[in-house]
């Protein structure tokens, strides 16, 4: 839910905001950079989530949260959710030729209801994504091409079901095995944990990647990664999602439950120089977030910034055809070209969006959105101090990512000085759309 | 066209076709047509083969084309800020560089202009000023397109209270914005400037050699640009194309060029031709850059979807790390792409087509690694990570494919997990890296490479693929050509042999011939009967598979589709009813926050198991009979050959053998039956389908809506039943199409076999003339000075023979 909750309960409207975060999602098709520029922003010459894989990598919304060591805060789903895939993907196996499904095993552990739910998912369209989940979870690879009845049986194990003789069951990672069996146990309210993270420390690392990115995420509700970062010490949460855009991708079904469902009081979009692009902006019609962000918006606090990566690519093309300018200065007028290809795009989304909104405010909206280049990879090889590496742009400020951080700092600066008072006068209709 | 093949179609032309004419006249036909397909198969060997670039909008796709075709210079636009190839570019070999662009036609331009002027009247709000603009018009669009625009741009303006109408409009609406945008360029250069609309609209009209009207004057920083505009129209008009040479000793080379594929031309553009000396190339190699997709609203969409339709046979699927995105799937399983990849793996008969993926900025990927973890190079980190992309890239296209759902279909179903790992197997994923390989050209001390050299870039590697794919092509029709060449020369010189051989072929004593003829007669007698019931059952067979039979494949089809439509339908339950309501409005075609677009989908529905039908129960089986009918006259001919033997040697069995190969040529053309038929079904059950489908839809649309059912109470319930209907009804509507067209192709393919079978009318019958001619025959060749004429003419074209290629050879059939 978002801030047009606040305004709803505006008696204690001022408490919330000044002891609670303010929660910013950052949204973007998958393999734009948005990992690698959250690393940069919280993490200045850390790495601290999981960037550069191959596919998608983010598989959860991961929440960056200020704490004065780092940690890992990991919330399990409730084990019946590993039930329900498991017996969906036995469904889809049985539907191909294989053997039947053991229903005796489910009659206790899931409802009626539950069994019904994953039965549909079985013949669904999206049954393709089922076995994804699965060959994540058993295998560690969504695009294995582990045979479906190997996989089966592999979740069988994990799941501590019996396996009959010569049933064919692939072979889980220990420690996946070890954190499937606590779930098990931990019961309806899920398992919880916290601990204290080091990135130097190789297991450590490792745990974080699985959630994040590996096999658990598919038991993760929610990830969470503290850090002693100056950026969210200022009063910010910064949510890495999913990224969308990808045939056939299981992850970005979290991003659209989480746009639907979570609070949150803003969103970052991070695109290339194509701009916007229409998976994104189907995820945020889907989910009427737009109608949720808009019902807040003011020019003092906008509620959505665009970050454009991948520019510092461009500029050096550009660069090789017009060699009398510096890559740098390419980079710069890029950004300035950018902000009005971004702009107008950003108009056509809202429009599309939402059709009861005068189109002179959704103007000013779109109008009033920052639009800032960022070059996070430079920014991170600038801190890194790379023999190999030589950044393209060469200096911090210019990658822009100083800019951008302020920019989110004001926005939590701004929160905090923020009565409940709507600030935007819209029909009540539009507030009433708002996500419930 | 080969050498050989050329010989033997003048051998043909010099030598032959007279004698055929002469002597065997009733094949003369078969005979030209045989020889106009060498000559078509000749010219498609000699066509360039076109490979087009799919991809995301700045996934890289021109960079990419550059870095393959021009090494260091920057041939085709790329670097700037959004969508920026807004044509499809093709860039093909030429000795001397030079590009070419064909325009829009003059009335496309008119209808923006006339569009926006309307939006202006209206924002001014004279209504006066309406009709003055609409005289304006008058003799330069017609009255209905006036109309139509006029309505649209009025009606971006009008808010109404229902939100869906509102939709509606802003559809239109978007379409203004962009044409807005569009005249900003051409004026311009830059779609972003400031320029107020009735500046553009003067410039425009200018260009345009009308009268201004907004009382403005082109600045002199734009008159450039106009001039280029009136260029433009002028060739336009004169259906001429721009033309022009790219020097590139010249100071800025490819300014031209850039004026139109990204520059104030870019609007005008329907299709720009790059030729340029690339090595690459040289083989009949043409690449083809297609704008991107996957932007919000883009209006270049359809340009892209136009040119995967139009028979793509081979395509680079340009993606990032991420993989392969939805915009793409939907644009390869929309425009049937994916579909016929997996027909044309399945039929080897068909055409063969090819998927290559191309994975850009593998090096971001690199050195994102390098930053955590420093033991390795960059250069090690690029080529870990270039092989986990391979088997990655080839699970998420296997999904996709399996994902098509044909195996709705029991025929197809079968197959299709067969098929698929076959194309999976010959499908070739390369990570690239564009901008190493152009820093490794560049040299640039801003701008240092971190791969080693041009081949770790691999790009090379793809572009050597990419040639051999052509290379491989065009080898395959220059084969075909051959083949069907070789198979032409073959039946004239058995035809030649045995007419000479019949003319020889008189010395024999009257009373011998006789007594010879009447034991021939008693031998054949049982061949003839067997021959009989042969023909007989051919005919029975063929009976069958024809017209009931096809009706009966037809329902089994729409049972099929109608599982598929079915399922298409389903989720629309879920669907917001605005959403369905503003589709059952536009016959059920939307393309909002969903997309909706029924006609396209059912007569896709429909048309996969009709033509997999067509291929697998009809012609299939028909090919099996024709060649078996075809291998009992060689048998039967063979065996009269054998009797001819056995009566020593005054007969002449070679005579007869000749007969029994050229039956056999005969039976090697069979193979071929219907071979060219599937592709052109595949086309017009698809023209004809979605038209009986559009009709069949928007007519029950109309009624629904003129009943008031999409309003009011229960309207969504109403619609999804309306959608479930619409199945049954498509179902029923198509029925007498798809029978029709199936009966109409069979009675080609049909007739195209009963042609082949034409010369075989009595293959006994003259196979015993050749070893014994009957007495008129005799008679007329009996004037000695008219058979020395003959004679001395048959030998000298059989002199003339271009040399046979070798004994008939069976199995090198599509190797």
């Amino acid at each position: 839910m978002v801030a047009g909750r606040e305004q709803g309960s505006s008696g204690n409207a001022t408490s919330v905001a000044s002891c609670e975060p303010l929660r910013i999602g950052v949204l973007g098709d998958a393999g734009v950079g948005k990992t690698t520029l959250l690393n940069a922003l919280v993490g200045e010459e850390r790495t601290i989530l999981p960037a550069g894989g191959v596919g998608p990598v983010t598989g959860r919304a991961t929440r960056l949260y200020h704490a004065q060591a780092p940690c890992l805060s990991l919330k399990y789903l409730p084990p019946q959710h590993a039930y329900e895939l498991c017996y969906a993907v036995e469904h889809l196996d049985a539907a191909g030729g294989g053997r039947r499904v053991r229903e005796s095993d489910y009659r206790e552990r899931l409802s009626e209801s539950q069994r019904e739910a994953a039965r549909a998912m079985a013949t669904s369209a999206s049954r393709g994504l089922l076995a994804k989940d699965a060959r994540l979870l058993v295998v560690g690879d969504p695009d294995s091409s582990e045979p479906l009845e190997r996989v089966r049986g592999g979740l069988r194990v994990l799941l501590d079901l019996a396996v009959a003789a010569g049933e064919p069951a692939a072979d889980a990672d220990p420690f996946v095995l070890f954190r499937c069996r606590q779930v098990l146990r931990a019961g309806a309210q899920g398992l919880k944990t916290e601990q204290l993270l080091d990135l130097a420390d190789e297991a450590s690392r490792e745990r974080l990647d699985a959630h994040v990115a590996g096999p658990l995420s598919v038991l993760t509700e929610e990830v969470g990664v503290g850090w002693p970062s100056n950026l969210l010490a200022s009063g910010l949460e910064l949510v890495d999602l999913p990224g969308v855009g990808v045939a056939f991708d299981a992850h970005q079904r979290v991003t659209r439950r989480w746009l639907r469902g979570a609070r949150y009081n803003g969103l970052v979009f991070v695109c290339s120089r194509g701009g916007i692009s229409s998976s994104c902006e189907g995820a945020l019609i889907e989910s009427e977030a737009l109608a949720a962000l808009v019902a807040t918006w003011s020019q003092k606090r906008p509620s959505i910034v665009v970050a454009v990566t991948k520019l510092d690519d461009e500029a050096q093309q550009l660069r090789r055809q017009q060699r009398d300018r510096s890559t740098r200065a390419q980079f710069a007028d890029l950004g300035q070209a950018m902000t009005g290809v971004i702009r107008t795009q950003l108009f056509g989304t809202l429009r599309r969006a939402l059709t009861t909104v005068p189109e002179a405010i959704l103007h000013a909206i779109a109008n009033a959105t920052p639009v800032i280049p960022v070059a996070a990879p430079d920014y991170l090889l600038l801190h890194g101090n790379d023999p190999e590496l030589t950044p393209v742009i060469s200096s911090i400020s210019e990658t822009n990512l100083p800019r951008l951080s302020a920019v989110l700092r004001t926005l939590a600066a701004e929160r905090h000085r923020v009565t409940g008072t709507s600030e935007v006068d819209l029909e009540p209709r539009l507030a009433s759309r708002s996500p419930r | 066209m080969n050498d050989r093949s050329k010989a033997i179609l003048d051998w043909y032309q010099g030598h032959v076709r007279a004698i055929v004419e002469e002597h065997s006249p009733e094949r003369l036909s078969e005979f030209d047509r045989e020889s106009q397909r060498v000559s078509e198969l000749a010219t498609r060997a000699a066509e360039t083969v076109s490979i087009c670039f799919l991809g995301n909008a700045a996934v890289g796709k021109s960079t990419l084309l550059n870095a393959l075709v021009s090494g260091k210079d920057v041939l085709l636009p790329a670097g700037g800020v959004g969508p920026l190839t807004a044509q499809a570019t093709s860039v093909e070999f030429a000795e001397s560089p030079f590009f070419e662009a064909n325009y829009q036609s003059k009335e496309k331009l008119w209808n923006v202009v006339f569009a926006l002027e309307c939006m202006q009247v209206a924002n001014v709000g004279k209504h006066a000023d309406a009709e003055t603009l609409e005289k304006d018009y008058v003799g330069v669009l017609d009255k209905n397109a006036r109309e139509t625009l006029r309505l649209e741009s009025d009606d971006s303006r009008v808010r109404v209270e229902d939100p869906s109408d509102e939709r509606v409009r802003r559809s239109s609406s978007q379409k203004l914005l962009e044409w807005e945008k569009q005249a900003r360029l051409l004026v311009t250069a830059n779609q972003d400037s400031a320029a107020e609309l009735p500046y553009l609209l003067d410039a425009l009209r200018t260009a345009m050699g009308m009268k201004t009207r907004w009382g403005m004057t082109v600045h002199a920083e734009d008159e450039a640009n106009i001039e280029r505009l009136r260029n433009a129209i002028a060739l336009t008009e004169a259906g001429k194309t721009f033309r022009a040479a790219i020097d590139l000793e010249a100071q800025d080379a490819l300014a031209e060029l850039k004026h139109h594929a990204s520059g104030s031309l870019a609007p005008m553009i329907a299709k720009l031709r790059v030729g340029w000396p690339a090595e690459l190339l040289a083989g009949g190699l043409t690449l083809v850059d297609l704008p991107g997709v996957g932007i919000a609203s883009d209006v270049h969409k359809e340009v892209t979807h136009d040119w995967i339709n139009a028979n793509t046979r081979a395509l680079v699927l340009v993606v990032d790390r991420a993989g392969v995105t939805e915009s793409c799937t939907r644009l390869l399983t929309e425009s049937g792409f994916f579909q016929r990849l997996l027909t044309a793996a399945d039929d080897p008969a068909s055409d063969p087509m090819s998927l290559f993926v191309a994975v850009t900025r593998v090096d971001d990927v690199a050195r994102t690694r390098r930053h955590t973890d420093k033991t390795k190079r960059v250069r090690e980190h690029f080529s870990d990570v270039a092989a986990e992309l391979v088997p990655r890239m080839q699970g998420q296209l296997r999904q996709q494919l399996d994902a098509l759902d044909v195996s709705s279909h029991e025929l197809t179903g079968q197959r299709q997990h067969e098929v698929i790992k076959r194309v999976l197997a010959e499908l070739q994923v390369f990570p690239v890296s564009a901008t190493e390989l152009q820093k490794i050209y560049a040299d640039d001390e801003d701008a240092k490479p971190d791969l080693p050299d041009k081949e770790s870039t691999n790009v090379p590697a793809l572009g050597r693929a990419l040639a051999a794919q052509a290379q491989s092509w065009k080898q395959r029709a220059a084969g075909r050509e051959a083949e069907t060449a070789d198979n032409v020369r073959d039946r004239l010189h058995s035809l030649l042999k045995l007419t000479l051989a019949q003319w020889q072929d008189v010395n024999r004593a009257e009373e011998e011939a006789l007594r010879l003829r009447t034991a021939l007669d008693v031998h054949v007698a049982p061949l003839r009967e067997e021959l009989a019931t042969l023909r007989g059952e051919f005919r029975a067979s063929v009976k069958a598979m024809g017209s009931q039979s096809i009706d009966l494949l037809v329902e089994e089809a729409l049972t099929a589709a109608r599982k598929d439509m079915r399922k298409h339908v389903k989720p629309f339950r879920g669907y917001h009813y605005k959403t369905l309501q503003a589709a059952v409005r536009a016959g059920g075609v939307w393309d909002g926050a969903r997309q909706i677009n029924l006609p396209d989908k059912f007569a896709d529905a429909c048309e996969q198991p009709l033509v997999a039908i067509w291929g697998t129960q009809i012609l299939e089986r028909l090919r099996v009979e024709t060649r078996d009918l075809a291998n009992h006259y060689a048998r039967l001919v063979e065996k009269v050959a054998d009797w001819a033997g056995e009566q020593g040697a005054q007969i002449q069995a070679d005579l007869v053998r000749q007969q029994r190969d050229a039956i056999r040529a005969e039976a090697k053309a069979l193979e071929r039956v219907g071979r060219d038929i599937v592709d052109d079904l595949r086309e017009k059950v698809r023209k004809e389908l979605h038209a009986a489908v559009s009709s069949v839809i928007s007519s029950r649309c109309g009624q629904f809506i003129s009943e008031h059912r999409h309003e009011g109470r229960g309207a969504r319930d109403n619609m999804a039943e309306l959608c479930d209907q619409l199945v049954d009804a498509v179902a029923d509507g198509v029925r007498a199409k798809a029978r029709e067209r199936l009966k109409k192709n069979f009675e080609n393919v049909e007739a195209e076999v009963k042609q082949h079978f034409r010369q075989m009318e009595d293959p006994i019958g003259a196979a015993s003339d050749a070893i014994v001619a009957r007495h008129e025959q005799r008679q007329k060749r009996s004037d000695a000075q008219r058979r020395k004429r003959v004679i001395e003419t048959l030998e000298s074209a059989l002199a003339a023979c271009p040399p046979d290629r070798g004994s008939f050879d069976f199995g090198d059939e599509d190797t």
